[in-house]
């Protein structure tokens, strides 16, 4: 009974707020949005139980990433006049089309199927070591690939950033 | 059921939080006046008028090193679990990890030597 | 076996681009070198897979995500020779350019690494996580250049392909959702018990994933990017991009496909689906790239069209018992004879756009007066693609019509042999207006092209030739590297 009402709780929370980003009429107020409604996603990973990947998403999304997106934000617009911004254009109604075949889509095919495992068991406790040893064992791969892809990332935004003082 | 012991403190914190804010917030709103008069949203600069646009183009730096924090956060999230672990497991997992910071290494110092890391 | 040891081919290109990234940083101003330090890093890397190869049957390293077998040393090789071919193409533009040649060539080494990872790649993590690693510094590539065009490019590509990515990591998250695992032959063995039950979320899973490297492969309805981003980018970055990510995509498709998915009930649907897409690729590559004025533009609707061509090969499941080898065998040779032939082409297009600074086709006219082994080499390279014997491209298209019509696909192949009739009117009309003869016009003058560009030029125009006359090596190795898709 309990988890179902935090479930809904949060499950409320991150579609409301998504709603907010994609409706809002400014442009930092969707980012604030977004903040809120990653931070609904980290509740619900301490909902199950995977408290490691609760606080990286804490910390990256809310951390960084908002702060990134903020700062593009900050840099790119410099006729903060105010006015609210347009929110449709001539593509809406495709666009509500897309949307509401791809929502009817996927609930009728997410209750068609027999999933496996049962909604009311509450999951294991997942620790932070079970985390690290999947990750250095099975998942060495993709572990080493992300080393490389922060290295592209670093050098992507130094590329193009960077003041161009010198070469 | 410990976990709901440990974590509806969290919660419950959570909520009187906002309680606590929205309260705030919502009474200034309902008990005061509100009056909204062009006067009172010039932004403050100890009595004189305020000249020129008041949205100044934020610099690229603060990018530069949001970029460079949020990379680097990364690496230390990858860290922990690892930092946990990597005593009981096997002899390559350590060497997976020194790959990973001698890279981003290689990278913080291509970034010094590219002054990257400078202020203005 | 050690793990470093299965995938030292990638992590010898990664320590490369770090190398050239400190190397830069320690010594500013002398930048002759860093080509050559990229290429040595691809031929070391090489040298790993090869010995990689001869040293055995089939390696499984990371718990099973990973595996060396002939599959991913053929596509590794594939792809370096790739990253080798760009570098030398891009060696005379980046000194051009003048600025941030480390940083060029450490995100192309990169981007090399990431398609070798994906070639190996058992597990679904594993290679969202490695096309990333291969498309982001493609994104940031295709933005190279100093005209907005370029910009503007890189732009479109990193956003739509931001959005195939989240769709294909949609289809990947329902897959596992369903079946509790992500490496991928776990996820056929559940299929296998559980298909019936399930069919509509698992046709749900085909069609994201196939959304999502669809964008990547160019077929039909995910082509939009294509035209904007090879007109834009770099004509090196349009050259890695256009026989790079599709190799790939295509590679990582066998691999979940054809492992994962094949359970019969579910493979005669996502079989249909590309089938569909690939007569629709065809058509409308075809027909959009008739009307191109501008080279870039025409040749990437020309590599959806070839896209499609090669999503042939996909839904050529071969009649007998679910065995793929042939229609795998017939894509991979595919994947040589088109890596070849578009790298020819694209590179002839480097040499003559930097003469005549522009990409107009009517530009091409009398070509074969100022450059004659340039257009030949162009129109060698351009016969290939069309499948005229005996071209590397024509013995491709002949395993691929094969494999379908063995899989009961008649249809398919009418359809493919008319369009590539379509496309012989495109191609061999830049043929034709190279050959003309024409009165002295300006420019006419006999030029020289950059020895590096002359070289790969060379090197892959001989490839072209010669699997074309002796195409049983490479079909034997591809029959060889697709035999894991046999069962039993």
């Amino acid at each position: 009974m309990i988890t179902e009402i935090l479930w809904w709780f949060f499950a409320i929370a991150i579609v409301g707020t998504a709603a907010g980003v994609v409706f809002s009429r400014s442009v930092v107020h969707a980012a604030i949005f977004l903040i809120l409604s990653l931070a609904g996603v980290g509740g619900l990973y301490i909902f199950l139980t995977v408290e490691f990947v609760a606080l990286v998403q804490f910390l990256i999304y809310g951390g960084a990433v908002t702060v990134l997106i903020l700062l593009a934000l900050m840099m790119t617009r410099l006729d903060a006049t105010g006015a609210p911004d347009k929110l449709t254009g001539p593509q809406a109604p495709f666009g509500a089309l897309v949307g509401i075949t791809l929502l009817l889509t996927l609930v009728g095919v997410s209750l068609a199927t027999a999933w496996p495992g049962d909604v009311d068991d509450l999951p294991t406790n997942i620790t932070i070591e079970q985390i690290g040893d999947v990750m250095f064992t099975s998942y060495g791969a993709p572990f080493i690939i992300a080393s490389a892809l922060l290295l592209v990332a670093f050098i992507g935004a130094i590329v193009f950033a960077k003041q161009e003082d010198e070469v | 059921m410990s976990f709901y012991d440990t974590w509806s403190a969290v919660f419950i914190a959570l909520i009187a939080g906002v309680i606590l804010v929205g309260t705030a917030l919502i009474g200034a709103r309902l008990l005061g006046p509100f009056a909204r008069e062009q006067g009172k949203s010039i932004s403050y600069e100890c009595g004189m008028l305020p000249t020129g646009k008041n949205w100044t183009q934020v610099h690229v730096r603060y990018y530069l090193f949001a970029i460079m924090f949020l990379i680097f956060d990364v690496e230390t999230i990858f860290i922990f679990p690892w930092a946990v672990r990597f005593l009981d497991l096997p002899s390559h997992a350590f060497w997976y990890m020194v790959f990973f910071v001698l890279i981003l290494s290689g990278a913080l110092f291509y970034a010094w030597r590219k002054k990257v890391l400078e202020w203005r | 076996m050690n793990p470093f040891e299965l995938i030292s081919p990638q992590l010898a290109i990664l320590i490369g681009a770090g190398l050239i990234l400190v190397y830069d940083a320690i010594f500013p101003k002398d930048n002759r070198y860093l080509p050559w330090m990229a290429l040595a890093a691809i031929a070391v890397s090489v040298s790993f897979a090869i010995s990689l190869a001869v040293r055995g049957e089939y390696h499984v390293g990371f718990e099973g995500t990973y595996s060396v077998d002939k599959f991913s040393v053929f596509f590794s090789v594939v792809f370096a020779g790739i990253g080798a071919a760009v570098v030398f193409a891009s060696m005379n533009w980046v000194d051009r350019v003048g600025r941030r040649k480390s940083e060029y060539y450490a995100l192309l080494l990169t981007a090399t690494a990431g398609l070798m990872f994906l070639a190996g790649a058992r597990d679904l993590i594993t290679i969202f996580i490695a096309l990333e690693l291969s498309s982001i510094p493609q994104y940031i590539l295709a933005g190279w250049g100093k005209d907005e065009r370029s910009g503007e490019s890189g732009l479109k590509y990193l956003l739509l392909g931001s959005i195939a990515s989240a769709l294909l990591l949609f289809g990947m998250a329902l897959l596992y959702g369903l079946s509790g695992s992500t490496f991928v032959p776990e996820i056929a063995t559940f299929i296998g018990e559980n298909a019936s039950d399930n069919r509509s979320l698992l046709i749900l899973a085909s069609t994201l994933i196939i959304a999502g490297f669809g964008f990547k492969m160019a077929l039909v309805p995910f082509q939009m990017w294509v035209p904007d981003v090879y007109e834009g980018a770099p004509t090196p970055v349009a050259a890695f991009l256009s026989v790079g990510s599709k190799a790939a995509a295509f590679a990582v498709v066998l691999r979940i496909f054809f492992e994962g998915l094949n359970a019969e009930i579910l493979s005669n649907d996502w079989a249909m689906i590309f089938a569909v897409l690939a007569a629709i690729s065809m058509t409308v590559g075809n027909i959009f790239a008739l009307v191109q004025s501008n080279i870039k533009r025409m040749l990437g609707y020309s590599s959806v069209a070839q896209a499609g061509n090669f999503a042939i090969g996909l839904a050529a499941i071969a009649v007998v018992g679910q065995e793929f080898t042939l229609a795998a065998s017939a894509v991979l040779f595919f994947v040589v004879a088109y890596a070849f032939t578009n790298l020819a082409v694209f590179i002839a297009v480097i040499a003559i756009s930097r003469h005549l600074e522009s990409d107009d086709i009517n530009a091409y006219e009398g070509l074969a007066k100022s450059a004659p082994l340039l257009a030949l080499a162009l129109g060698i390279a351009l016969i290939s693609l069309t499948g005229i014997p005996p071209s590397a491209g024509f013995w491709a298209k002949l395993y691929i019509f094969n494999a379908a019509a063995q899989a009961d696909l008649a249809w398919l192949v009418i359809v493919a042999v008319l369009n590539s009739v379509l496309a012989a009117f495109y191609y061999l009309r830049i043929v034709r207006l190279m050959f003309r003869n024409v009165e002295d016009q300006i420019g006419s003058a006999p030029f020289a092209i950059p020895k590096s560009i002359g070289f790969v030029l060379g090197i892959t125009v001989l490839g072209v030739l010669v699997f074309g006359f002796f195409p049983t090596p490479i079909i034997s190795v591809a029959r060889e590297a697709a035999a894991i898709f046999s069962i039993g």
